[in-house]
């Protein structure tokens, strides 16, 4: 279920003197099973671009192709668009409203009307994907658990859904360290085990890096950067320009290399940058014995 | 250390106590915060960071044990208003801690409520918008900021009662990393250049990493403190509580291992860079 957005162009408040545009000349293809990494400083169009994705904002100007179908034409079922399309909005466990785990993950499903056994299928089959035991935590009250498993029951919410395309504004902001490798590590799953395609938003640059296979990088309402994380992180003074900054390992391979080292500009994690520097060191270490 | 200026001793806290839910927050927490230090407290979800942070002010008081903040007892309700004006506290979510409609409003509303006269407030104000860089938007509406404004507003109004320590209970977890830094930089400017003691409750190993003193929380005690270098050294321990270190000390962890004489109490990228090329 490919994504297709042409010349999209979203203004707030159109008309009024308080009018803000919050996008505009956004073409991005998002192909069947990619895992994109959408980020952008505070302010710079993400949420409104990612809104469009399920039809919950319209296009001031151009368009929005899910599966061929225009979300803004008469044709679109936009019911349909938003079951196949999940989003996950950021602090979702506000969102959170049931009287038990269960009924809250069941919410989505009861309204499309399915029966009630395909409804516990569903949840169960969600609970279990996100890591939580339907069984022990289904009948607990969702405002008894800690910030990361309440982010998981929202998170399973949109999955009981059964969309093709989910899109995760934030889902680990405000978790410790372990918390956010548990959901992004779910998050994962789901992309390489269920073929989802992933939207991801994040300020997180070092860790979309690690999870993305692509990253769109959006400043000031429009697509600044777009490529695999090895390709944007060696832009580091586009990102340094909109305010995003650099990860710490791409910051050292590029003083390094401005210091005139042989080494890799892309590597993003620890162990590549470990490797590029133990070998250019024992070179280095070859050279000097050469000449001695 | 300079002179102490709060002071746990033996802290104690139970949410619930006596009852079927009771949770030990705090379990026996000795620490002595000097006056004019930085202090980063870091800690795995629920280890008791923010309990401790609102014993700061007397938001919660000890179930058991004693704070003080410049010698007052937090229990005497007497010393209550002292005690709130003297620690300000800046909390996570940028959104709900703003609540008038123009930027200078906001920033007065706490040495209004302290009674301040009216032009001393005005003074105030604008210097506590010039302290955290905000002066030039003391007419703007809050809700038209970016997220780091806003915490920086938030921090002015704590200024505005003069307090002689700012805490940070998670107040850039919600920012994106220019908020961040914006709201990291003017706290370490004004611990610096005003002598304001600062506590910084974070996530972000990288941020704890500029402080004077790190203290590490676990399940309610104190499980390390010390220098960052200290701290960040032992990798091993941190990592068991599901803390990651900062990226520049995995790295050197690792050059180790492969025999590189890379030194054991490095930090930040710039050191790293000397390490590599020396000058």
């Amino acid at each position: 279920m490919p994504i297709l957005i042409e010349g999209l162009e979203h203004v707030y408040m159109a008309g009024t003197p308080r009018q803000v545009t919050a996008i505009t000349g956004i073409d991005l293809m998002i192909a069947d099973g990619e895992f994109i990494g959408l980020i952008g400083p505070t302010g710079s169009g993400k949420s409104t671009l990612v809104q469009h994705l399920n039809g919950l904002l319209r296009p001031t100007r151009g368009r929005v192709l899910v599966d061929g179908v225009d979300l803004g034409g008469p044709k679109a079922d936009l019911r349909s668009v938003r079951q196949k399309v999940g989003l996950v909005f950021q602090y979702p466990e506000h969102q959170l409203f049931e009287e038990t785990v269960f009924d809250d993950v069941a919410f989505g499903p009861r309204n499309l009307g399915l029966p009630e056994s395909e409804v516990r299928k569903r949840v169960e089959r969600a609970l279990e994907i996100v890591g939580l035991s339907p069984g022990a935590i289904g009948r607990r009250s969702p405002f008894a658990l800690s910030g990361g498993q309440t982010r998981r029951v929202a998170i399973a919410g949109v999955l009981a859904m059964e969309p093709k395309v989910l899109v995760l504004d934030e889902p680990a902001a405000g978790l410790d360290p372990r918390g956010r490798n548990e959901i992004l590590g779910h998050v994962l799953d789901l992309h390489r085990q269920h073929g989802l395609t992933v939207v991801l938003v994040s300020h997180n640059l070092e860790e979309v890096a690690r999870l993305a296979q692509r990253l769109v990088v959006m400043a000031g309402g429009r697509i600044v950067l777009s490529g695999t994380p090895r390709e944007v992180f060696s832009q580091g003074d586009v990102l340094g320009q909109v305010g995003l900054g650099m990860p710490a390992i791409p910051r050292l391979m590029a003083e390094l290399r401005r210091r005139g080292k042989d080494v890799r500009a892309d590597a993003l994690t620890v162990e590549e940058a470990t490797s590029e520097i133990v070998r250019y060191w024992h070179r280095d270490a070859n050279r000097v014995r050469a000449h001695a | 250390m300079t002179e102490p200026f709060i002071t746990l001793e033996r802290v104690t806290y139970s949410y619930n106590p006596g009852q079927e839910a009771e949770l030990l927050a705090l379990d026996g927490v000795d620490l002595c915060i000097g006056s004019g230090e930085f202090i980063a407290i870091i800690g795995p979800n629920g280890s008791g960071k923010s309990t401790l942070a609102k014993h700061l002010n007397a938001l919660l008081i000890p179930t058991q044990g004693v704070v003080r903040v410049s010698g007052m007892d937090t229990r005497e309700p007497g010393n209550l208003w002292e005690v709130r004006r003297s620690v300000g506290m800046v909390f996570q979510n940028p959104d709900n801690q703003l609540v008038a409609t123009v930027v200078e409003e906001d920033v007065a509303f706490g040495p209004e409520n302290l009674g301040v006269p009216p032009s001393e407030i005005r003074v105030r104000v604008a210097q506590a918008l010039r302290l955290v860089g905000m002066g030039e938007h003391a007419l703007r509406a809050p809700h038209l900021l970016s997220g780091g404004q806003k915490q920086r507003v938030a921090i002015a109004g704590v200024l505005a009662m003069k307090p002689r320590c700012l805490v940070l209970d998670e107040a850039t977890a919600m920012l994106d990393p220019s908020g961040r830094d914006e709201v990291l930089a003017t706290a370490r400017r004004l611990n610096r250049e005003e002598g304001l003691t600062v506590v910084h409750i974070t996530h972000f190993m990288e941020e704890a990493a500029g402080a004077d003193r790190v203290v590490v929380m676990d399940r309610g005690r104190i499980f390390l403190e010390g220098s960052p270098r200290e701290v960040f050294r032992q990798v091993r321990k941190l990592e068991r509580l599901g803390l990651e270190v900062p990226s520049m000390v995995a790295l050197a962890g690792r050059l180790r291992a492969e025999g590189l004489p890379v030194p054991d109490d490095l930090l930040f990228v710039e050191e790293m860079v000397e390490f590599l090329c020396p000058s």
